[in-house]
């Protein structure tokens, strides 16, 4: 195919499990990127189109910090939160799938051009529409089950009354997953989606970390580490990540260290927020 | 006609001399004895006059007056027994012989001297006012053998003694002078495994005298290693051994077969102990648990156990280093200086912050222990040593247990931040950085640059208040003293931080 356009099959090792436990998943995927991330933990990040500054925001941090943690951020790409959400995950420095409700060769939203181009460099594009399809009003909410589908969970994180992220909310609960919702001024039109998500029993997000929390990624990742953390620190975080918790005396056995060297260590580390000890015991730190 | 018999009195653990006067003239047969006699001298006569007759010796049948000089002070003991009746009994004397020696001992009906408390200690004063001839009850002889440059005169029979003071027959003088040397503990950090952590915190604790508090659940060690505390401080010095030794035998806990304390002493008083039984107390004064733990190790087990009244009233003692007690306007005084430790659980059920099992606590029970453990008693803990159980390949895995310190191995750093301390502090107020107070510390523990910037986002990051944060400095203190370093370098700092005392805040707690 032309254009570093590619396909799988649903019947490829490569087509991501969580996609075809829905009902209609589709059977041909196109594609522009790197596909391997469609098996990494993902997240939907949505939301309508015309946004307030609040929404913009909320989408960028929410991503960037799903993005830290090693989440892929799925989204449809559209103006508004979409791009927001995508926008996030890059400049975090993490992967994103953009899901397109056209053929893959095509940009809409054309102002996007840009964007597009980045995420096939640093994530993925796709589209179960063969290349050349024109975007059409009835093929967007027929790719939402796509990215909700992809996703562990979806977040809604702005919509109105009608927006198209309520679709892909009202999908993701029929696929069994789970469904967060931003809430939002309650005098402002652009929130009565959410707003209207929560009061139907979607998951309020309260804080930035709920959602990691939900997913079960509350400690502090590698990369974090990695920013913050000298040489022999990474050893001890390394062993922290594949033991658990551990204890001094074990981090002595592990390294060939002395104790008053390895407890100095872990002190520095405590105080640069990255583990934390009770009891004698060190644990990596909640972010 | 008059008699005049050297002998002692004690009050605490401190002898003073006391001289027995005895009169014996015509008048109506009687025994009187003055001079604030406690009721084991006052019941005396009626041992006396059984001894000296079974002792083959005639018992006066005329007016007899005890005077016990001096008399304004409270007396008590029934080694009062051997002068009394040696004033008694004796006729024909030479006054300048009797002066140079002093009598001590209890009598048996039959004549025989028994046993007595306290011997050492009524030996020392009698020594220091210059007495050289100091007749002991056989029993005693190896406890009191210890003083140099006396001549100890142990006398198994009241006869041996009347015939030694006439000068007719000599008591050979106790010559065994045994030379002490500590005994060899039988226990040794080296059968700890798997804590070495915790072991180089107990040295740190040891090296600066801080008293420390050993945190973890049921079964990961804590009492294993307090144990041991005494075989990583320093060795007992000569004068050491005597304090020690005379504390004990003034509590009457003198092994008949042992009769010199040569080890520091490991007291572990049950968490039930009343306040009286822990810092010494009774009509007549008697040493407490800390007092017998002197230059040793006070261990208190389940701190959170104990009762507060108790815990409160060692406050004052362990920062002092001494017992005051006052009983009928006289105040006795004992020493107290201890390292403190202390073991607690977690929680009252122990089980907190173990996966294994379910910390069955409510959060009001969390609190209330909690308190404890933070309560007034926590002033003189420096550092909390937190403790996890050893898990099963850690006992058996070889790579550890081959590294593992021994004590003599931990007891030579301790002897030698020990050694740097008393240097520092030669002159000052001080004796190690634990007894440093807050003047002190600005003194003596200031950390470099670096060791003060960690110190001081660590005040912040750990909210730490200004009691555990001049703590921190303490022990920053003899973490570089252990290191051999003059100066206080952040990774002392960090180690310190690690023994930081905790408040239970939360993530500690649940």
């Amino acid at each position: 195919m032309d254009n570093n356009i590619e396909m799988i099959t649903s019947g490829q090792p490569l087509y991501p499990a969580v996609l075809k436990e829905i009902k209609d998943f589709p059977k041909v995927l196109f594609y522009r990127g790197n596909p391997a991330i469609m098996n990494e933990r993902c997240a939907a990040v949505v939301g309508s189109r015309k946004t307030t500054q609040y929404g913009r925001n909320t989408a960028r941090s929410i991503s960037a910090r799903l993005a830290e943690k090693q989440v892929v951020i799925v989204s449809g790409m559209a103006k508004g939160i979409d791009t927001c959400a995508h926008r996030g995950a890059l400049d975090a420095g993490g992967g994103t799938i953009a899901v397109l409700g056209c053929g893959i060769d095509i940009c809409y939203p054309r102002d996007n051009n840009g964007l597009k181009e980045e995420i096939e460099r640093n994530g993925l594009v796709i589209s179960e529409y063969p290349p050349g399809t024109e975007p059409a009003r009835y093929y967007f909410p027929r790719r939402n089950r796509i990215i909700s589908g992809l996703s562990e969970l979806t977040v809604v994180v702005q919509a109105g009354n009608s927006s198209g992220a309520l679709i892909t909310a009202e999908l993701a609960a029929e696929q069994g997953r789970e469904v967060f919702a931003v809430p939002g001024n309650i005098d402002s039109m652009y929130n009565i989606g959410n707003n209207k998500l929560i009061k139907e029993g979607a998951v309020p997000v309260t804080c930035i970390d709920d959602i990691a929390e939900a997913m079960g990624i509350c400690g502090i990742s590698r990369r974090e580490a990695e920013k913050v953390l000298g040489e022999t620190e990474l050893i001890i975080f390394s062993l922290l990540e594949n033991h658990g918790e551990m204890t001094v005396e074990e981090l002595c056995a592990h390294t060939g260290k002395a104790p008053a060297y390895i407890s100095s260590i872990v002190t520095v580390m405590e105080l640069k927020g990255i583990v934390f000890s009770a009891l004698g015991k060190i644990f990596i730190a909640k972010a | 006609m008059l008699t005049r018999i050297n002998t002692a009195s004690l009050t605490g653990v401190k002898g003073y001399p006391v001289s027995v006067e005895a009169d014996i003239r015509r008048g109506m047969p009687g025994f009187t004895i003055v001079g604030l006699a406690g009721a084991t001298i006052k019941e005396a006569c009626g041992r006396i006059r059984p001894a000296i007759v079974n002792s083959g010796y005639v018992y006066p049948n005329e007016r007899i007056t005890i005077n016990l000089v001096p008399a304004g002070r409270h007396k008590e003991g029934s080694h009062f027994d051997l002068p009394v009746a040696l004033g008694i009994a004796l006729r024909e004397h030479d006054e300048s012989r009797l002066q140079n020696m002093a009598f001590l001992g209890e009598l048996s009906l039959d004549g025989r001297i028994n046993r007595i408390r306290g011997a050492l200690p009524l030996a020392m004063c009698l020594r220091e006012a210059g007495i050289k001839n100091i007749v002991v009850p056989a029993g005693n002889a190896d406890e009191v053998s210890i003083l140099q440059d006396v001549n100890i005169l142990p006398a198994g029979c009241f006869r041996q003694v009347v015939e030694h003071a006439e000068g007719t027959k000599q008591i050979s003088i106790y010559n065994v002078n045994k030379v002490y040397n500590s005994k060899k503990h039988e226990i040794d950090f080296s059968q700890v495994k798997g804590q070495e952590a915790a072991k180089r915190a107990v040295m740190t604790g040891a090296a600066g005298n801080h008293g420390i508090l050993l945190l973890g659940g049921p079964g990961c060690g804590k009492t294993m290693i307090a144990r041991r505390i005494p075989t990583i401080l320093p060795e007992l010095s000569y004068s050491e051994k005597l304090e020690i030794t005379a504390i004990y035998s003034v509590a009457g806990l003198l092994d008949e077969a042992e009769q010199v304390i040569d080890r520091r002493p490991f007291r572990a008083p049950h968490h039930t102990i009343s306040p009286a039984a822990l810092i010494g107390g009774g009509a007549i004064p008697r040493p407490g648990e800390i007092s017998l733990a002197h230059r040793g190790v006070l261990f208190l087990d389940e701190l959170g156990e104990f009762e507060s009244r108790a815990i409160d009233a060692m406050r004052q003692p362990a920062e002092e280093g001494l017992v005051r007690i006052n009983r009928n306007s006289e105040e006795t005084v004992f020493p107290a200086e201890v390292m403190l430790a202390a073991a607690a659980n977690p929680c009252k059920c122990g089980y907190l912050w173990d996966e294994t099992r379910i910390c069955r606590c409510s959060s009001r029970e969390l609190n209330t222990y909690r308190r404890k453990l933070t309560g007034p008693f926590s002033d003189r803990i420096d550092m909390h040593i937190r403790m996890a159980k050893v898990s099963m390949d850690m006992v058996a895995g070889d790579s550890i247990s081959s590294a593992g310190m021994t004590s003599a191995r931990m007891r030579e750093k301790v002897e030698a931040a020990r050694q740097i301390q008393k240097h520092r502090y030669a002159g000052s107020r001080y004796r190690d950085n634990g007894s440093l107070d807050n003047h002190g510390v600005e003194l003596f523990c200031r950390p470099d640059d670096e060791g003060s910037r960690l110190i001081a986002s660590a005040y912040d990051k750990f909210s730490m208040n200004m009691r555990s944060y001049v703590k921190v400095l303490k022990i920053s203190r003899t973490i570089a003293d252990l290191d051999g370093s003059e100066t206080i370098k952040s990774r002392h700092v960090a180690e310190a931080l690690a023994y930081r005392i905790s408040d239970f805040s939360e993530h500690e707690m649940r």
